[in-house]
């Protein structure tokens, strides 16, 4: 009998379990939508907030101008590496069917060919290849092949420009964008195409909001340690930060490793300065370099390569005092807020959204963008190669880039123009959002003002503002993005137990001012394959396999902390 | 078992686990041995070229030894105290005993920080200040937490081998003067073994392989941590594919190892259940005594999940440097359960994960019926194929049956049928593959229960069966599947509850909202900045609360009707 009724207040409890959530269900919304309205295919590592007040918002948009609602099928399969390969997988399938179905047979190589950047790429070395490579490149005709997907939305510039490259996505306009989306109707650039050194918007991609990263950091944790309010990347340096900070993983996210280029790119600035170069005189200097390849001054490109190591110095000793480096991103600023690490290399956006979310607000977690420190980059939308819906997609273009759109990203709910249930918080990409020295930019910010989550006239949000402090030269690190990100892998992530062992043996025996020669030891940079500095660092990654010369540099940091400690130990033993 | 029966069940099993899995499988891997459509080697070579990796292979195998060692240690006693020992409160903790086992993915996390973070409630408790606990885990660490999240596996097999254990054997070497600890070692472990390993085998592949925990503790130097950032990195290289291929050729080493040393033959039995002599009733501080190991285990095993309770009740942010969170409230529940994505994914998860066990019980069954009732040459081949899915990690496999339905999709004669289209194209509907990808990869658990379950049964009461005229079918169902029945529904409640919580199939191949699994869904909510890790707290104590009722009630009805099933 016991049993029985045990067994039977089991049951009702499982019953009662899948009821609940039956019972809280929200009553369905009449839905204007019907089969044979348009319907759009998006793939996106967008959350589910921005997923929803997007499709609300376009589909109204879209009715109000074409008469018919859309539906936005969402697809989501992860982040940006996954999109990368979803879509890789998808186009090269769709291909092969295409390409067989033609009677042609697939030849060896034919994915390696179809996605090389250049024609004369690896692959692309068959002749029946470089046939494949052209056909498919020179196809944009859903009824030929298809991904099914007609846009992908989010992600960084990064992601967006490889896809380019390996030409899963086409120009979406064939004479250029409209250009009421644009410039104003006075003829006033409402997007520029590159700012500061980052591209804004491509001949297929189209950046509709900006981000950029900072520094996030949690006061009563400051107070714990003694430690001021950081301000610039150098402060994260300091020992007291010693396994207190969170970084985001830049050899995992495009925009990560755009973070960590602006702390050498800082530095390099900060060198030439040094030596004497004014602003105008470098502009001139790089100028030249770029028009005709001058000679250079020797003092100049040597206050380069002093600034290049600098600046890798302190991309180190941030590496010995972070906690981790993480690829997923939303997890700084939570454990920053928790208290469990002190500071967080985080995009901007996450760490005001935080501080809304977090009691006591901003008295216990403060943001801060690092003056000069960092640039301001893109979340763009591109259209996909063979499109089932192309026409919608085009609109969808069109209303993410149009005022509506833009105002999706930073009005407050319910407002007129506004989401509809969740702030987005995020920095449209049209100057008419913010305060412009431009009278006509300027009202319409002031018609924006009052109905925005956040003050985008702040000089501390405004992207344009921080942008502006930044002076970005290409030449400097831009070649390098793969460098950096190889090195720092390297030197701070496969490393990372005997760069904090060895630091923690400084730190111990009386910091880095009394370990002269194991801060020597630590701060080497890797001899072999070869001896690595800025100049030569290019000619590495062109002439050495990936895997070997990472190999080699991940042995040599190794070594070189351990001898760093065992120098810290032995200076400070009795 | 026939000849020519056998021939067909493995033919079968082999069939499917290569169309199921090992096409999949290869057509994500041959990445990593293809360049420029030409066979290579390099990359493979690069990985035991690079002391890196062989450094993060010998921490994943120490891991692995040292978590199956401490999860076998705490699950053997308290099996055996449950099997012959009848105490206060014994109902309840054998119940509770399985639920570490259903911490939903990505909240274990944030359970430990709030327990064990420099502004934790241990710290608080103990006025400590800001003491960082699990900044240096390291790998004891990450052995410690493995080891109390996977010893219900363990668990659940010894306690179906220990069910199976015909008494008189005992009984026997008791009157012949063996008793006590040497009576265990001498007579009880050896009959239990297939049990014990069929446990102990699954927690040693699946800990050589586990990402999340060293993920955690930021303990990177392991093999499995390697792979996915190889993968997750950005650029397409090739080189993790190599290294999977490395990750598993070592998983089938050491589980063909591990089945030469250990799950050799077990002694089958001709009487189990039946003649099961009942436990002894212990009462008083005997009764603790028994009832004390079930709540010292459970309590700490079950630290986190109660975290994720009250996280899933706390106001975001409050619970900081305090106990317990300073303000509680049902808001993230009304929320969560009330998300338009929330019903639709409980639905979808049922349906997966149910069809996925239906699968797993048949092909389970069969390859266990090869591999034990026939002399067949292959057929520890198919063994260890079978047990490979455990060792691959989830992104790989979720790409390769991307792959596989890329490639179905695009025929012509899917492309024209609606039909096919909804069942081949993962973007139209990811139901097949979904079922396929939890039945493949949860297929080892069912397999080695179903494999420990024939090692203990006589094959002379089949035979006998078969004898009076039984048809091999009629066998099986009268005489086999009822002898076996406890280990199979071990087996499936396992792969069940795995199915529910499993991600990365799920996060690939579920791509719209109308085909998420509840682990899609809990992702989803996780991700919404500043409120999202209590709203997927929220929900993911729903699905814990939903699997844990689950396997109470399996283990109730059932135990109930089948007499000695885990003696609950």
């Amino acid at each position: 009998m016991a049993a029985r009724l045990r067994t039977g207040a089991i049951l009702v409890l499982a019953a009662l379990l899948l009821a609940l959530p039956f019972a809280l269900r929200p009553a369905a919304q009449a839905e204007d939508w019907r089969p044979g309205d348009p319907r759009l295919s998006v793939i996106t590592p967008h959350n589910q907030a921005i997923r929803h007040e997007f499709a609300r918002g376009f589909s109204a948009w879209h009715r109000e101008r074409y008469g018919r609602p859309v539906q936005v099928d969402w697809v989501v399969v992860g982040g940006t590496t996954e999109i990368s390969r979803y879509l890789v997988s998808e186009f090269v399938a769709a291909a092969r069917a295409w390409w067989r179905s033609r009677g042609q047979p697939w030849p060896p190589g034919a994915a390696e060919a179809l996605l090389a950047p250049e024609a004369s790429a690896r692959g692309a070395s068959t002749a029946a290849a470089a046939a494949l490579r052209a056909a498919f490149r020179g196809t944009d005709d859903a009824s030929a092949f298809t991904s099914g997907l007609d846009l992908f939305f989010g992600g960084g510039e990064y992601d967006h420009r490889k896809a380019f490259e390996q030409g899963l996505t086409v120009p979406p306009w064939p004479d250029g964008p409209p250009a009421r989306l644009l410039a104003t109707a006075g003829g006033e650039e409402l997007i520029p195409e590159r700012a500061w050194g980052e591209t804004w918007r491509g001949d297929t991609f189209f950046g509709t909001a900006l981000s950029s990263f900072g520094i996030c950091f949690n006061r009563d944790r400051l107070r714990d340690l003694g430690l001021a309010e950081p301000s610039r990347w150098e402060d994260l340096a300091d020992p007291s930060y010693f396994r207190q900070i969170g970084a985001a993983d830049p050899t995992k996210s495009g925009s990560a490793a755009k973070a960590f280029e602006m702390m050498i790119h800082e530095r390099m600035a900060a060198e030439v300065a040094a030596a004497g170069f004014g602003a105008a005189e470098v502009e001139g200097l790089e100028a030249a370099i770029r028009a005709r390849g001058a000679s250079v001054p020797a003092a100049y490109e040597e206050a380069l390569e002093r600034g290049w190591r600098a600046g890798l110095e302190l991309v180190q000793r941030i590496g010995a005092n972070a906690r981790y480096f993480t690829a997923a991103s939303q997890r700084v600023p939570f454990e920053v807020a928790m208290g469990e690490v002190a500071a967080g290399i985080t995009i901007d956006f996450y760490g005001r959204f935080q501080a809304q979310f977090t009691p006591e607000g901003a008295a216990r977690l403060g943001f801060v963008t690092p003056a000069g420190g960092s640039s301001v980059s893109c979340d763009p939308v591109s259209l996909l190669r063979g499109a089932p819906h192309r026409e919608t997609a085009v609109r969808f273009l069109e209303f993410v880039l149009s005022e509506a759109g833009q105002k999706l990203w930073c009005y407050r709910p319910g407002v007129s123009g506004g989401p509809q249930q969740h702030a987005l918080r995020r920095l449209p990409i049209r100057r008419d959002f913010y305060p412009s020295a431009v009278a006509e930019l300027q009202a319409a910010y002031e018609g924006h003002r009052p109905w925005l989550a956040d003050d985008l006239g702040d000089p501390a949000v405004d992207p344009y503002v921080l942008a502006a402090r930044f002076s970005y030269h290409a030449r400097w690190t831009a070649e390098h993005f793969h460098v950096h990100r190889d090195l720092i892998r390297a030197m701070c992530l496969d490393s990372a137990a005997e760069l904090q062992a060895a630091w923690e043996s400084i730190l111990r025996h009386g910091g880095p001012e009394a370990n002269g020669a194991a801060m020597a030891e630590l701060r080497r940079l890797p001899d072999r394959p070869e001896g690595l500095s800025w100049r030569s660092a290019l000619r590495i990654v062109r002439e050495h396999r990936r895997l070997d010369y990472l190999r080699e540099w991940t042995e040599f940091f190794r070594a070189s902390y351990r001898r760093a400690r065992e120098l810290a130990d032995a200076a400070g033993a009795p | 078992m026939s000849r020519r029966l056998a021939w067909c069940l493995f033919a079968a099993a082999a069939g499917a686990l290569l169309l199921l899995f090992l096409v999949p499988l290869w057509s994500v891997l041959r990445g990593g041995f293809f360049e420029d459509g030409a066979f290579t080697l390099r990359y493979l070579a690069g990985v035991f070229r690079n002391p890196i990796y062989a450094e993060g292979l010998r921490n994943s195998l120490l891991i692995a030894l040292a978590t199956t060692a401490c999860a076998t240690g705490l699950a053997l006693p308290l099996a055996w105290l449950a099997d012959r020992h009848d105490f206060a409160g014994k109902r309840a903790l054998t119940g509770l005993v399985l639920v570490p086992m259903i911490l939903p993915p990505f909240l274990g996390a944030i359970g430990f920080q709030q327990l064990f973070g420099q502004y934790g409630a241990f710290n608080a408790l103990l006025g400590l200040g800001p003491v960082d606990w699990l900044g240096r885990g390291g790998m004891a660490g990450v052995v410690a937490l493995q080891a109390l999240a996977l010893y219900p596996v363990v668990y659940l097999n010894a306690a179906a081998a220990l069910a199976n254990l015909d008494p008189a054997l005992e009984e026997a070497a008791e009157n012949l003067g063996c008793t006590g600890l040497r009576k265990f070692f001498r007579i009880t472990l050896p009959l239990i073994m297939p049990g014990v390993f069929a446990g102990g085998i699954l927690v040693f592949i699946w800990s050589f392989t586990e990402l999340g925990t060293p993920l955690l503790l930021n303990f990177t130097r392991c093999a499995p941590v390697q792979v996915f950032d190889a993968l997750k990195e950005i650029g397409a290289d090739p080189f993790p594919y190599a290294l999977v291929f490395v990750l598993l050729a070592a998983a089938v080493l050491l589980f063909a190892g591990g089945r030469l040393l250990f799950g050799r033959r077990g002694h089958a039995m001709t009487s189990r259940g039946i003649s099961a002599a009942a436990p002894r009733r212990v009462r008083g501080w005997r009764g603790a005594l028994c009832a004390l190991p079930f709540a010292a285990v459970i309590g700490v095993a079950l630290l986190p999940h109660v975290a994720v309770i009250l996280t899933s009740l706390s106001e975001p942010g409050a619970w900081y440097r305090s106990v317990a969170p300073a303000g509680l409230t049902a808001a993230n529940y009304a929320e969560a359960l009330g998300h338009e994505m929330t019903v639709g994914s409980i639905q979808n998860s049922l349906l997966y994960a149910s069809l996925a066990v239906l699968m797993n019980l048949v092909l389970g069954l069969a390859i266990a019926l090869v591999v034990v009732r026939s002399d067949l040459p292959g057929r520890g081949l198919l063994d260890t194929a079978a047990m490979l899915p455990l060792a691959v990690p989830g992104l790989v496999m979720a790409f390769g049956y991307l792959a596989f339905s890329n490639r179905l999709s695009n025929q012509e004669w899917v492309k024209e049928s609606p039909f096919w289209q909804s069942l081949l194209d993962v973007r139209a509907n990811p139901t097949l593959f979904l079922v396929v990808a939890y039945s493949v990869r949860r297929l080892p658990y069912m397999v080695r229960s179903a494999v420990a379950g024939l090692q203990q049964t006589s094959v002379t009461l089949e035979e006998a069966a078969q004898n009076l005229g039984a048809t091999p079918l009629r066998t099986l169902r009268r005489v086999t599947l009822p002898l076996i029945a406890a280990n199979l529904i071990a087996g499936g409640m396992l792969a069940f509850a795995f199915s529910m919580l499993e991600v990365s199939d799920s996060l690939i191949l579920a791509q719209r909202e109308d085909h998420y699994p509840i682990t899609k869904a809990i992702f989803e909510l996780f991700q919404l900045i500043g409120t999202g890790p209590f709203l997927a707290a929220a929900l993911g104590v729903w699905a814990m609360l939903f699997l844990g009722t689950c396997i109470l009630g399996a283990s109730l009805i059932l135990g109930r009707r089948m007499g000695a099933l885990f003696r609950v």
